[in-house]
């Protein structure tokens, strides 16, 4: 098994089963159908990692933003009571559309409760804790960007959810390893102790996920350069500089911690398959990526163990001239 | 083949030419350089009767020199033995064939009567296994009715410069990168001459002075550019050298004409100040803080005995030079930079540098790699150009009393360490 073999493997764990995919796409449309039909919608857009191609096993929920025309709703997207209204009005047309018992669009949604900025919306048994949701976004556009209502600080805010969506398109097209790569990133977050979004994940590999080399080399640079950045204490921000910090709560120390342990892992994974040594170069990107990266194989031709541990290297005297 | 026999060097255009003909063999016009016993393809006659002059750059002085006219011969050989046997008596000191054997081998070749006749065989299909062994495509030899030696041939290369290095260092990456030197002294010459050397892609220089006698001593720069401002001739000097790269000159005073410095900062991807006093390093640490760019700043302190390198990284972690000195000065480091900046502005002159010519150009070059490798780190996810620590003091002529960080004690010891954070009142790292 090569490097190469051990990352296609491991990609087809960590991309999502075909089937939930397919019916995340169905929910989605679902959605997008039932509201598009609406005199006072506008349009409505695919949002999340799931728009992005970026999704990773298992999903959790697909987003969909309903973008509502102003003139129908002339006092929302104002600080004040506009914001919980919004979400409010959503929540009743969700029911309205697609509630189970009686929706006029498609029985489906078995319940829809309101957080902060989307209705979220249960088609699954609630209590099933495999149950992924579809989160329903209620905004405006204005200039070009989405304004959102946020619940909690009864305000409205900017966010532009399409330039995430059109910048990793643009990296996907360079690269086709792009979007299952940024998967990769996300399940290594989700395996470290401590709470990382996958946003924070797909923000800083448009910073730092490079597109001209191969994947384990592209992942190798990404950990080097994203430690680099938030070991200089920088915080990771929404990419279309609206909405701010990405993660608030995130634990930088932690963070830094994981990405330093990565790092180091990737650059011993890095050097060993720069020196032939597969075993090895196998073993430590099992050690970024967790149990669920293939393991090198048992033994080979050579009776000395696959693995020998990594010891320090006799220097080269060569001339160059 | 020994030392002491000549060289033949054929320039890249008259290999074309040879390669093109349709002849199968013809006259050449050699240049003898008798200083450095070497002879210079000039013209190769391509067709009958054609003689067509071969190519040489200007700048390849001591292969446009020498004495004219030594004619000579070129000759296509079919895939028989005139290379392999050129390969194996190369390697045999002495070893010749006599004028008839080689006669026959290589059909064509003229009776040197009493001179030296030199011929160069062409073979354009010569077998792999012959390539792998260490035959060439073309080879050399000295005719003498005493017999035929093999002569070296040094044909000039598809590729030269940087781009030799592809594979082996990131020289796309750094192509694609750029860094505003501020300061064409002995350091940021120094410093722009390894920016060069590295691949960096662009360079802005900055520097409001002309260069003078007394720079001589220390720059890079030499006779041909007294007079000159420093930025302008610092760029045609580069540009002989590194053509590959991109000098943008600007003459000016970082200090003075701050706001036209600003948009420089905004377009580049790190800043390198090598100026000479406090107060343009504190101004290109207050520009590139604001501009969100990395800043390495490079000096020598206490009369040359020391170089010292700093990393400032506009983030949260890392303060500004104004919060490193008050810092250092607060711990006794350091002597407050006030009274030192006196010395600027007064109308005094700087006092007498004494720092030795070497030890400024390891402080600029020092200062070029920190730059190279920060960009390779933070921009290409380079793990073999990490650093340290933020702040390096390397010892040039230590005397040891110092305090630390500044207490290095031998020559070429490097002391890494970290900065402090932003200092909650400073000007310079506090939000916008
Ligand atoms: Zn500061």
């Amino acid at each position: 098994m090569s490097v190469t073999d051990a990352f296609n493997t491991f990609q087809e764990v960590v991309n999502a089963d075909i089937t939930s995919v397919r019916e995340a796409r169905a929910r989605r449309d679902l959605f997008k159908n039932a509201f598009g039909a609406e005199d006072d919608v506008k349009e409505v857009v695919a949002s999340g990692s799931l728009a992005r191609g970026t999704h990773k096993d298992p999903i959790h929920d697909v987003d969909v933003i309903v973008v509502f025309d102003q003139d129908a709703h002339p006092d929302w997207g104002t600080p004040g009571d506009s914001a919980a209204d919004a979400l409010n009005y959503t929540r009743e047309r969700v029911n309205t559309l697609l509630g189970s018992t009686n929706g006029t669009y498609d029985k489906a949604v078995r319940l829809a409760r309101w957080r902060n900025h989307a209705v979220k919306c249960f088609l699954d048994d609630p209590d099933d804790p495999n149950a992924f949701t579809v989160d329903a976004m209620p905004a405006l556009r204005r200039d070009g960007k989405l304004l959102i209502p946020e619940a909690l600080s009864e305000d409205w805010v900017s966010c532009d959810p399409e330039f995430l969506i059109a910048e990793v398109a643009k990296r996907h097209a360079a690269w086709n390893k792009f979007a299952g790569t940024v998967r990769m990133l996300k399940w290594w977050a989700a395996e470290q102790d401590t709470k990382i979004k996958s946003l924070v994940m797909e923000v800083l590999a448009l910073d730092f996920l490079p597109t001209d080399v191969n994947q384990p080399a592209a992942i190798k640079q990404f950990f080097v350069s994203a430690c680099y950045y938030i070991e200089g204490g920088n915080e990771v921000v929404d990419p279309a500089y609206l909405c701010g910090p990405i993660q608030p709560d995130v634990d930088y120390g932690e963070l830094v911690e994981c990405l330093r342990a990565a790092r180091d892992n990737a650059i011993k994974a890095f050097q060993a398959q720069a020196n032939n040594d597969t075993g090895s170069a196998i073993k430590y990107w099992g050690e970024v990526f967790g149990d669920d990266f293939p393991k090198p194989p048992a033994s080979t031709a050579n009776p000395a163990p696959a693995i020998l541990p990594a010891t320090p290297r006799p220097v080269k005297d060569t001339p160059q001239g | 083949m020994p030392q002491h026999d000549p060289y033949i060097v054929v320039p890249r255009d008259a290999i074309d030419k040879i390669a093109a003909s349709a002849l199968s063999g013809g006259a050449l016009v050699l240049r003898r350089v008798p200083a450095d016993n070497m002879y210079v393809v000039r013209t190769v006659e391509t067709a009958k009767d054609m003689r067509l002059p071969a190519d040489i750059p200007g700048e390849y002085v001591a292969l446009r020199s020498g004495d004219p006219h030594h004619a000579a011969q070129w000759i296509r050989v079919a895939a028989n033995d005139a290379q392999i046997h050129h390969l194996f008596l190369s390697r045999r000191p002495q070893a010749f064939i006599e004028f008839a054997k080689f006669k026959e081998m290589v059909p064509g070749v003229s009776d040197p009567g009493n001179g030296l006749g030199i011929v160069i065989t062409h073979d354009p299909d010569l077998p792999p296994e012959l390539v792998e062994a260490g035959a060439l495509e073309f080879a050399g030899w000295a005719v003498r009715r005493s017999g035929v030696h093999p002569i070296h041939i040094e044909v000039e290369p598809e590729v030269i410069g940087l781009e030799q290095l592809t594979g082996k260092w990131p020289i796309e990456q750094l192509a694609a990168n750029s860094v505003m030197v501020v300061g064409c002294g002995s350091i940021g010459s120094a410093a722009a001459e390894a920016l060069a050397g590295f691949g960096v892609g662009r360079v802005e220089l900055l520097d409001p002075d002309r260069f003078l006698w007394h720079n001589m001593l220390r720059h890079a720069l030499g006779t041909e550019s007294v007079g000159r401002y420093k930025v302008a001739a610092m760029k045609d000097h580069l540009a002989r050298r590194w053509p590959e790269q991109t000098v943008v000159a600007h003459q000016l005073d970082v200090v003075a004409d701050a706001h036209y410095a600003r948009p420089i900062v905004d377009r580049v991807d790190l800043v390198l100040c090598a100026a000479d006093g406090i107060a343009p390093r504190r101004v290109v640490s207050h520009l590139a803080r604001r501009a969100n760019k990395p800043a390495i700043l490079a000096c020598v302190l206490d009369n040359g005995s020391i170089g010292e390198v700093i990393r400032l990284r506009p983030t949260p972690r890392f303060g500004c030079l104004l919060c490193l000195r008050q810092h250092l000065a607060a711990q006794g480091a350091m002597d407050a930079e006030a009274d030192q900046e006196l010395d600027y502005g007064t109308g005094r002159v700087h006092q007498p540098m004494a720092a030795v010519p070497p030890d400024l150009r390891q402080v600029g070059t020092f200062a070029a790699k920190v730059a190279v490798a920060t960009l390779l780190e933070s921009l290409h996810g380079d793990h073999t150009q990490r650093i340290p620590g933020e702040h390096a003091v390397i010892g040039l002529r230590p005397t040891g009393d110092l305090a630390a960080p500044f207490n290095v004690g031998e020559v070429g010891d490097v002391r890494w360490s970290s900065i402090p954070g932003p200092r909650p009142s400073c000007a310079t790292c506090s939000a916008e």
